[in-house]
């Protein structure tokens, strides 16, 4: 039975001069999962499966091996041929781990547990992506694509069911989300930049991708804002006109570098007069600030400077750390469910389990010719358990034998599945299919 | 099974609704809120069941006050239904749904029927003119649901906090607003037929009894806010502020009435 090993490295242990050096680009990637399984031109066979995920906070790879230790230099072979580093680099950086806890653990990187930003939604694609690049290169058979289908399912289980993905968890975005909270629909909101500092660019970006459509760029000098505005499509416009400008924009995203507020209450209350009931949502990115904190007490207007953003996004955060253990019993569940389609592949609880079946079936047999022979006698009915006995012994001899022949081989595992459907002592039928 | 099995497992359906709306909530586990509006669902089948066999038993429903009350919650229920299917925010359902199933808890410990009705109330106007008022209290009381909604996102909001689970406050408002119009019309329906029986019955239009004036002050308080709403520039805050005070007023009309007036017809204790 071999064990599945997994081998890598993650920001959490090695400096990214270190992940640098291992991670993989698409080409290498294949030419890498090429060298798993056997009879692939002639090339060294690392494996009889392998998955590799690659990703810039991580980079773990996912084998078969008779053993941990076996699994960790083999993998340590395979990136040193790759990337031509010694492994003295990276040795010291990796963790290995094994069965149960290699499943753990690729579970919960596909929960997001693992990530630095938790519950970010990348990683489930790059694992959704690394087990169909190997079973497209042929490196992951049976155990690894079930062990990644179900990583996906912990993945997509752990969003759906708890709040670990809810939130927003950049500055940029934090703004879309109280605007749609604030709006609504973003498509017929106004957004207006007041200076043009990267941040701010940003946030309209961020804006423009939720769908706000209308944009206009004040900003001092008449150049700047012109090429900002080319680049959003958006209208240029003359500093003199923000006054004019607050009573129609809906957004307004100010970075100026002027030194006192550009925004005072009496520009926009004079404002709200002309813009009756709508809401005024001010973004105020600049340090030192451009909108007056005054102005947040004006009625339907909502004002955020840049210490509120990184607030909220702290608290998102921390939203989504208490919802961790929900996720960490997902993930135990899921492993649980595949440890136990896993072991049913092992040879030996295997013969058990079928030697258990005949056995039934034997005592049941002679428990009803004994009953349509009533008047044998205890000698005779001994003669006709004992045949009955035999013959169970003797057909499953052979098949007993040379399932314990292969057990201690690589592909022991298979003799197991094709012995389980031969008998039908599929125990966790349910659970061998398809975990989507 | 009889009139009486299908309610009382229908009250349970009900009141388990209410635990997994706001344990849903407050745990937020998405399992409990897919499950709270099924069951409420199935809470309202077994209600219309029930009162269908009832009806075709006992008669007439909408009498005393016990009867009221739990007619009111399954008329909340069924608003408050078509609205997440509409909206799919839950958390409208989290402040209305405890409060019908308490209504339900609190009318089943009421006394039933026990005097024969008065002469004057046997009549079809009764129906139309309580079942139209019930119906528009249901709309009040999801609209101030609504609005209590808007007001706590627009509160986390100004605290620079984000709500996230707490739909954007156009959607509470436009909930709000929809729900007051519906509940000012239906409102104005039931005084309307309600003037229309009253000079049947007793000759005269309008008897300045206390439950009939705090009824046109709560219309006049949501129809304040309608007109607010349309045609001026007070803050949706303020505007919001409007039909909490309204709130308060039909509280006072179902139940303060009772005790200015409490041997008026209006009042459940004369039946």
């Amino acid at each position: 039975m071999p064990e599945i090993v997994l081998v890598g490295l993650n920001h959490k242990v090695a400096p990214v001069e270190v992940r640098e050096r291992l991670a993989f680009n698409a080409g290498g990637l294949k030419e890498a999962l090429r060298r798993f399984g056997r009879g692939n031109g002639g090339c060294k066979s690392y494996g009889s499966e392998g998955v590799i995920l690659s990703t810039c906070n991580r980079l773990e790879v996912y084998t078969l091996a008779s053993c941990l230790d076996d699994g960790e230099s083999s993998v340590c072979r395979l990136l040193e041929d790759c990337h031509g580093e010694d492994s003295a680099v990276f040795r010291p950086h990796l963790y290995a781990r094994s069965d149960n806890n290699a499943a753990n653990h690729l579970f919960s990187v596909a929960a997001g547990l693992d990530s630095m930003v938790v519950g970010e939604h990348q990683i489930l694609g790059q694992v959704t992506e690394a087990m169909e690049t190997a079973l497209a290169e042929n490196a992951a058979g049976k155990v690894l694509s079930a062990l990644f289908r179900h990583a996906i399912e912990a993945g997509k289980r752990a969003r759906t069911e708890t709040a670990i993905s809810q939130g927003t968890t950049s500055i940029s975005h934090v703004g879309v989300e109280l605007a749609r909270k604030i709006f609504g629909d973003l498509t017929p909101c106004h957004v207006l930049l007041v200076g043009a500092g990267e941040m701010a660019e940003l946030a309209a970006q961020a804006l423009v991708e939720s769908g706000a459509e209308r944009i206009t760029v004040l900003n001092r000098t008449r150049e700047r804002a012109e090429g900002l505005a080319k680049r959003f499509d958006a209208r240029p416009l003359g500093w003199e006109r923000l006054d004019e400008a607050l009573s129609w924009a809906d957004i307004v995203i100010t970075s100026t570098a002027a030194p006192h507020a550009v925004i005072r209450p009496p520009q926009v209350e004079a404002a709200n007069r002309r813009r009756r009931q709508r809401p005024l949502f001010l973004i105020d990115i600049a340090v030192p600030r451009d909108v007056d904190p005054d102005v947040a007490r004006i009625g339907n207007v909502y004002l955020y400077d840049i210490d509120d953003l990184e607030k909220v996004v702290e608290e998102s955060l921390a939203d989504r750390r208490r919802e961790v253990p929900k996720v960490e019993k997902i993930v135990a569940e899921v492993e649980e469910d595949f440890m136990a389609w896993y072991r049913s592949l092992n040879v030996v609880p295997t013969i058990v389990d079928i030697r258990r079946q005949a056995h039934h079936v034997q005592q049941a047999e002679v428990e009803r010719a004994l009953r349509r022979l009533p008047n044998l006698s205890d000698d005779d009915r001994e003669i006709v358990q004992a045949m009955a006995k035999r013959i169970v012994n003797k057909l499953l001899h052979h098949p007993t034998i040379c399932l314990k022949e292969h057990a201690n081989c690589s592909d022991g595992y298979q003799y197991a599945e094709i012995a389980r459907d031969l008998f039908g002592t599929d125990g966790h039928e349910d659970r061998k299919g398809d975990p989507s | 099974m009889t009139a009486l099995t299908l309610f009382i497992v229908g009250t349970i359906l009900y009141g388990a609704s209410a635990y997994l709306y706001v344990a849903g909530w407050i745990g937020r586990s998405r399992k409990a809120s897919d499950w709270a509006p099924r069951l409420l669902g199935g809470a309202v089948v077994l209600y219309l069941a029930s009162t269908g066999l009832r009806w075709s038993v006992f008669g007439f429903p909408f009498l005393t006050l016990r009867e009221v009350l739990s007619v009111y919650a399954w008329v909340l229920a069924v608003l408050y239904l078509l609205i997440e299917v509409r909206s799919g925010h839950t958390i409208i359902g989290v402040m209305v749904v405890p409060v019908g199933s308490l209504m339900i808890l609190v009318s089943s410990l009421l006394p039933g029927t026990q005097q024969p009705l008065l002469p004057l109330l046997k009549s079809p106007w009764l129906m139309a003119h309580t079942g139209v008022l019930l119906a528009a209290y249901a709309a009040f009381t999801v609209a101030f649901a609504a609005a209590l909604a808007y007001l706590l996102q627009d509160w986390s909001l100004r605290r620079r906090r984000l709500a996230w689970r707490l739909p954007p406050l156009p959607v509470m408002d436009q909930l709000s607003r929809l729900l007051v119009g519906i509940g000012v019309v239906l409102m104005v329906a039931a005084i309307l037929t309600g003037s229309a029986w009253a000079r049947r019955a007793w000759g005269r239009a309008w008897v300045w009894q206390p439950k009939q004036v705090l009824a046109l002050v709560t219309v006049a308080i949501f129809g304040a806010y309608l007109l607010v709403r349309h045609a001026s520039s007070w803050s949706v805050r303020r505007a919001s502020w409007l039909i909490v005070v309204g709130f308060v007023a039909i509280l006072t009309t179902f139940i303060g009435a009772d005790l200015l007036a409490p041997t008026s017809l209006h009042s459940f204790l004369v039946r």
